[in-house]
């Protein structure tokens, strides 16, 4: 699969994978709720995202 | 088993303590659903490719046929990846295919770590921490092996058990 772009991962262990993905030199950021391990890119609700996401707006879902 | 008046979740509640529990547990469940099909309907509208992964050990919700198509990948012992857990994982891909790989890189028996034995969460109904951990090695592999389709030099050519 080629990846355009950058990865955007999501919930739980987001950041493991992040990591992960930018080491293989892919961009990659994480979204949670958490902020655990002090390295979540960015602190947001998922749900209330997704449900703005769905209905056609979201900042961070929307993929605008 | 949660659904059920004899889980030890509610050994200590009356029944209708636990009925109020269980009706609270359902519509929790209800609420998280549709978030994951709203999450899903959002990369179909987008065409935006989408994993999804999920455990696939014991009977939940998603494994009784619940959701819109079967997992791509069913990593039944991810310790042969490099995870602390063995436990089986289903992945969906949506808006994109799995590539076949299988990076062999097995975690050293006495680094196993038992789901049982685990830390335990801080209320009931949560997953612990420690059992929802995915190793750094395990999350390489799995983008090298699933998403990527890149063969790690390191370990050589493998062949795929898929």
């Amino acid at each position: 699969m080629e990846i355009k772009g950058k990865v955007h991962c999501l919930y739980e262990q987001s950041g493991t994978f992040k990591n992960e993905f930018i080491k293989l030199c892919i961009p990659a950021e994480d979204y949670d709720i958490q902020n655990n391990f002090g390295q979540t890119d960015h602190i947001i609700d998922l749900f209330a995202e997704t449900k703005t996401a769905y209905m056609g707006g979201g900042k961070y879902l929307g993929f605008n | 088993m949660a659904f059920s008046w004899t889980a030890r979740n509610y050994r200590k509640k009356t029944k209708e303590e636990a009925l109020e529990l269980i009706m609270k547990r359902a519509k929790d469940r209800y609420d998280m659903y549709i978030r994951l099909l709203e999450l899903v309907g959002v990369a179909t509208k987008k065409g935006v490719p989408l994993i999804i992964e999920n455990p696939w050990s014991m009977q939940h919700y998603l494994k009784q046929g619940n959701f819109v198509q079967p997992p791509s990948v069913v990593d039944m012992d991810r310790t042969r990846r490099g995870d602390y857990f063995r436990k089986p994982t289903a992945y969906w891909f949506f808006n994109c295919e799995p590539t076949s790989g299988f990076t062999f890189e097995p975690t050293p028996k006495d680094q196993i770590k038992d789901i049982l034995h685990s830390k335990k969460a801080p209320h009931a109904g949560l997953c612990s921490e420690e059992r929802s951990m995915i190793s750094p090695n395990y999350a390489r592999n799995f983008i090298c092996d699933f998403i990527l389709g890149k063969e790690q030099e390191q370990f050589g050519k493998q062949l795929s058990l898929f």
